[in-house]
């Protein structure tokens, strides 16, 4: 396991803090974050431990329900400081887009009063394009920060979860805000004021 | 002697510690991701005082690299005394480039106008907010407040407008008109004139807003419906300039200001400096389209 010292928290925390926000006030929209020299354990992609490393400190908690979630968990508590818990009260939930949605169930989604008191989702996926390719799933994203929609093409996530997603956020403004990474660090948010249609292209 | 290399630098980039920043840029994520909702947040110490534009600034500083342009105005100038302080606060602590150009710029911070001129998809525009909770005046406890955002329950507020036209014939929001964000929050723009509020609608550039001393942090996304709030039969409107117009360039459909001479005649000119400078040297400059705007004719064609 890899302490991450090259690792500059103030620039390279900034710079990707910034492409994070601009996926996320352009959902849909595809951010190549940086191919930095760090070494996660296998399970989680360089995009998503180039997320917990440019938003996590003490105060955030997370939870990783990959298939090699202890060694995820050590090495992201090793090099963030962040708490781990359980992923009903977890801030931030790894995950593997092919898993289970069942996992997610618990996630929290806030409250009327506090909506922002809930979970965001990094999820690893093998691929996103803005073109079409072989067993993508074709995603159709509408709301504030598109001008009219936004297609992206994302493959290795179960449609399962993206139904399991759908239920959270049924009921604006709770729900869960999404942000995946493929093993290319392409990098797409989907907030949960965007409503997304899926279908599957063979 | 050993030599102390740690503290070379007095302080650290950007001001901020990074916790703190880490802290606010996690609920600027959230913020954007439920437009117009108040995100609370630390609002950390900084050397001005709380509600002398902190959160503007807090926003600003969380987000800033090395790359980034920065403009700040207040009250549509560069030159006055807020900006000018925070200016060169912010360049001291990053050594960004700065400017007076709203299109060269990247972050630009305000207080109280929006930009004239359009702003684009590379752009973040940064609001300081002295009250972010638009339901304050009918309703003054938060957990009350908190709730009525939670339920879409507006009637108070709606009541309030609808009194105002009954007593004055006219809602009387000058500054810091109440809008609706996404059909969902009602939201308060900051105390940015009604001729601002369309500009926020549909806008190309990402919105933060940040209130330190109330210690809220809330945004509007691109391409985002922002409605003011209005009647089926009455309507909003903006500032009407039509019988005015600028004393230097004859223009007016943009936000004017009001000047006295010595001889005690009246002027009025152009609030915001950086466009009335580009108009004045016939620099091309691409002002904000909104249906209010559309509708107007140039007072002195």
């Amino acid at each position: 396991m890899r302490r991450e010292t090259n690792y500059d928290e103030v620039f390279d925390a900034q710079e990707q803090f910034r492409l994070l926000l601009d996926c996320m006030a352009r959902p849909g929209k595809i951010n190549v974050l940086p191919d930095m020299d760090i070494l996660p354990p296998a399970g989680i992609n360089k995009g998503g431990t180039l997320i917990a490393l440019s938003l996590f400190n003490a105060d955030v908690s997370f939870c990783s329900l990959a298939d090699n979630s202890d060694e995820i968990t050590a090495y992201l508590a090793l090099n963030t400081g962040a708490t781990v818990a359980e992923v009903n009260t977890a801030d931030y939930i790894f995950l593997n887009g092919h898993q289970n949605p069942d996992l997610i169930d618990s996630a929290k989604h806030g409250n009327l009063s506090y909506p922002d008191e809930s979970a965001t989702l990094i999820i690893d996926v093998n691929k996103i394009a803005t073109e079409p390719f072989l067993n993508a799933i074709k995603l159709v994203l509408k709301g504030p920060g598109i001008e009219t929609e936004t297609v992206v093409f994302v493959e290795g996530i179960n449609p399962q979860l993206l139904e399991a997603i759908k239920e959270l956020n049924l009921e604006f403004p709770l729900g869960i805000d999404l942000m995946i990474t493929d093993n290319q660090n392409n990098l797409i948010c989907i907030p949960r004021s965007n409503r997304f249609v899926y279908s599957t292209i063979n | 002697m050993v030599e102390n290399k740690k503290y070379v630098n007095k302080y650290n980039f950007a001001f901020i510690d990074e916790a703190t920043k880490k802290e606010i840029r996690r609920k600027l994520l959230k913020a954007v991701a439920i437009p117009g909702y108040q995100v609370p947040y630390s609002s950390p110490e900084m050397p001005i005082s709380r509600g002398w534009g902190t959160g503007g600034l807090h926003v600003t500083l969380a987000i800033i690299g090395k790359a980034d342009v920065f403009k700040i105005i207040d009250q549509g100038s560069d030159a006055s005394v807020n900006a000018c302080n925070l200016r060169e606060f912010v360049h001291m602590m990053t050594n960004c480039k700065t400017t007076f150009d709203t299109r060269e710029a990247t972050l630009i911070q305000t207080r109280h106008r929006v930009t004239e001129e359009e702003l684009n998809e590379n752009q973040i525009y940064i609001y300081q907010v002295p009250q972010p909770e638009p339901l304050r005046g009918v309703e003054r406890y938060e957990n009350k407040t908190r709730q009525m955002h939670g339920e879409a329950d507006y009637a108070k507020m709606w009541v309030s407008l609808y009194e105002q036209i009954v007593r004055h014939g006219d809602i009387m929001l000058g500054a810091g008109y109440p809008v609706k964000v996404n059909d969902r929050y009602i939201m308060a723009p900051s105390p940015i004139p009604k001729w601002d509020c369309p500009n926020i609608n549909q806008s190309k550039a990402l919105h933060l807003f940040g209130a330190g001393r109330e210690k809220r942090l809330y945004a509007v996304p691109p391409h985002t419906k922002v409605e003011p709030l209005e009647f089926e039969d009455v309507q909003f409107h903006p500032e009407d300039f039509s019988t005015r117009a600028c004393f230097k360039t004859g223009y007016n459909k943009v936000y004017l200001d009001e000047l006295y001479f010595d001889d005690g005649t009246r002027h009025f000119v152009i609030n915001d400096s950086n466009f009335l400078d580009k108009m004045v040297n016939h620099e091309p400059i691409k002002q904000h389209s909104n249906k209010y705007l559309s509708e107007l004719k140039n007072g002195t064609e």
